[in-house]
């Protein structure tokens, strides 16, 4: 009889303890202790870290526009990277990027975030890269963890190519509610902003986003936030894909109104607004505007006056997204492109 | 032993859930108490063969026990008078004492007789000598070939008897770090398209004691021609304070030799210009620069915790922890090139003290 009503919890228990085990199967078992207990485990550690760090240290960049430094990661062999958004600062920006081995390839600043200071920037028309796999999980499969083992890499201050970029070792020591953004004790400075952060699986878990106050407490943005979706169900990669500045917060500012630039003159008529010049060297004429081309709508909009085109202009910057519509010849056409800089 | 499979299920299952939001506590952390309680084995060896240095009461330096009998390498830009800060002047506005040097090792072991037998500015390494027969000097291992990611121990904080380990990786390749000549010979340079000339010469200084005033053309260092500021700083990096340096210049059309006799930098006349990274990186150390070759580690450590050894989990001397350079960067002086310094010195001495005693 006692020996029954003993086995009962027991067996409950076992059977919770497996399917938590299951569950987190892939999960270097250092990660769910408190402290390392034996210099086993140190060395667990140690040996995961090494297994990993030659790979994901190849697709680590240094990022610099000639006056500053940031780092980012390649994610795709053709060279997307991601990268913090206070390092990008904007949308459609020129961009050096330096491997570890000091090649250089040139880079334009795609889309950003900043609220959480998540980017991403495109190397151009160069193949075969280095890369580590971003992996797009949904919220529920979440996996890193306060006390995971992570490691950071970057390059501190800059580049020097004889000292290479930096690797540190840290633990998770503060997850934020929404997930987005959390803290590890991994070392960092200024010029590591933008660099990864892996754990001991060697995956891509976060970016870095700000030096703390104290040593032992940093900012990573997570590479969840990357993958979210906002209150429409779009989701922020497949924006910042398409150049998109989101949010209006501390880490980019964004282009003030009446920066944008369409690169076409109209006249009024009986018909409407009529295309009389167009900037040759702007994105209007390059998509296929013509003169001549009578302005149906802009963004679903008619407009009838050079006035109200121009006060519509006063509103837009730089960046933002416009759609013509034109009659031309009886025929009309669309074309979607991104306002240049006036 | 039932119960005790129990807890443990429990605590595999449920503790990570309950973690998923919040703080992680600071003992738990890389550098926290709890987490460095593994490293005992290690903690014993650096108790035993590191030496605390103090410069009055204060603590400036750590040491490595190099001899049984009372060698050891410190940090040597650390062990100088160093300058009292403001609000130190203030509580003590007209006194100017130089404090004794002090150096405790193990857990009850003081010395209070230091000597200073030589300060190698090329390394900022400074070998003292104290009076002791039992020392546990430090195993040293080839460090040359360690990978990146190798855990490694210094020394972190530390009681009078007891001392503390810190604990990172290795974190990136060994290099040599460039800055400024060790030595001065106390002249503004005027790189000009005929040559190398002197703006102005500082009083007292190696050039204005050789007689070279303004105006006056180096062609000639130590043999090498000189045409430009480049070329006499590379004659200069290999020296050392006391070396001589034979200068040719012209003066008045004509070519005059002369003999220099080199001085230290002063620690505090290097640049104290703070970048953006240094506002953020606390105490780093006033010479983080001009070493010949270092290996780097994430070890977070203040400008005065360097001059320690670094070791690995087996207990084995990696190195001398050399600079804070900032936040995010330590150097330490591998294994190799700290033995070569150390034998290099004490074979010095033992000519000297041959030619002594002939």
């Amino acid at each position: 009889m006692m020996k029954r009503q003993h086995s009962w919890p027991l067996a409950v228990v076992i059977l919770g303890f497996f399917l938590g085990a299951t569950q987190v199967q892939s999960r270097p078992y250092f990660n769910d202790q408190a402290v390392p207990n034996k210099l086993e485990d140190v060395t667990a550690i140690e040996l995961a870290l090494k297994s990993h760090l030659e790979r994901t240290r190849e697709a680590t960049v240094c990022i610099t526009n000639g006056a500053g430094f940031g780092s980012g990661v390649i994610v795709s062999k053709d060279g997307l990277v991601m990268t913090a958004a206070h390092v990008t600062a904007g949308v459609n920006k020129k961009f050096t990027v330096i491997m570890e081995d000091g090649t250089e390839h040139e880079a334009r600043s795609l889309g950003l975030d900043s609220s959480t200071d998540a980017a991403l920037l495109q190397i151009i028309d160069v193949e075969n890269l280095p890369f580590v796999e971003v992996e797009d999980n949904p919220e529920s499969e979440i996996t890193t963890k306060l006390g995971d083992w992570v490691y950071s890499i970057g390059h501190s201050g800059g580049f020097d190519k004889s000292r290479g970029s930096v690797v540190r070792l840290g633990r998770i020591v503060r997850l934020n509610n929404d997930a987005s953004t959390f803290q590890s004790d991994c070392t960092l400075i200024g010029g590591d902003s933008g660099g990864p952060l892996f754990n001991m699986e060697g995956i891509l878990v976060g970016i870095h986003s700000r030096v703390g106050k104290v040593v032992d407490q940093n900012m990573h943005v997570a590479s969840y936030d990357f993958f979210k979706k906002d209150s429409a169900g779009l989701k922020k990669w497949d924006q910042m894909l398409d150049s998109e500045f989101m949010g209006n917060s501390r880490f980019a500012k964004r282009p003030r109104q009446g920066s944008g630039f369409m690169g076409i003159a109209v006249e009024e008529t009986s018909e409407g607004l009529r295309v009389t010049d167009l900037d040759e060297a702007a994105l209007a004429a390059k998509e296929g505007v013509e003169i001549g081309d009578l302005l149906l709508s802009i963004n679903g909009d008619k407009y009838n006056k050079r006035a109200e085109l121009a006060s519509f202009m006063k509103k837009k910057a730089e960046g933002e997204k416009v759609t013509l519509k034109l009659v031309r010849a009886e025929e009309t056409l669309e074309f979607t492109f991104r306002l240049e800089k006036r | 032993m039932k119960n005790l499979l129990i807890t443990f299920g429990l605590m595999a299952g449920i503790c990570p859930l309950s973690l998923a939001q919040g703080s992680l506590d600071s003992e738990l952390r890389l550098n926290g108490k709890k987490t460095l309680e593994v490293f005992s084995a290690q903690k014993e060896t650096i108790q035993n063969s590191s030496a605390v240095i103090y410069r009055g009461y204060k603590r400036v330096a750590y040491g490595v026990v190099m001899s049984k009998n009372g060698y050891i390498l410190t940090k040597a830009s650390e062990l100088e008078d160093q300058p009292a800060t403001t609000s130190e002047k203030a509580k003590r506005p007209a006194v100017k004492e130089v404090l004794p040097l002090s150096i405790r090792i193990g857990e009850d072991k003081v010395y209070k007789d230091i000597k200073v037998v030589k300060i190698d500015v090329t390394w900022d390494l400074a070998l003292l000598k104290v009076d002791a027969e039992d020392l546990s000097p430090v195993d040293f291992i080839d460090s040359s070939e360690l990978s990146q990611g190798t855990i490694v121990i210094s020394n972190g904080a530390t009681s009078r008897s007891e001392r503390r380990v810190k604990v990172g990786v290795i974190s990136a390749n060994p290099r040599e770090i460039q800055g400024p000549a060790p030595v001065v010979i106390g002249v503004m340079l005027d790189e000009k398209k005929a040559g190398l000339f002197i703006q102005s010469t500082t009083k007292d200084g190696a050039a204005d004691e050789a007689g070279l005033l303004a105006g006056d053309q180096i062609l000639r260092a130590d043999m090498k021609t000189i045409s430009n500021r480049d070329e006499l700083i590379e004659v200069l990096m290999s020296k050392q304070p006391g070396d001589e340096l034979k200068v040719v210049y012209v003066r008045k059309g004509e070519e005059v030799k002369c003999s220099l006799k080199l001085m230290a930098r002063p620690t505090a006349s290097r640049s104290r210009r703070m970048s953006r990274n240094d506002f953020m990186s606390g105490r780093f150390s006033r010479r983080r620069d001009s070493f010949p070759r270092v290996m780097q580690v994430d070890i977070p450590i203040d400008d005065k915790s360097c001059g320690g050894p670094l070791i690995n989990l087996s207990g084995e001397c990696l190195g001398l922890m050399i600079a804070r350079a900032n936040r995010a960067e330590t150097f330490v002086i591998p294994a190799k090139e700290l033995q070569k310094v150390y034998a290099g010195i004490l074979s010095q001495e033992a000519q000297t003290d041959g030619n002594k005693s002939e």
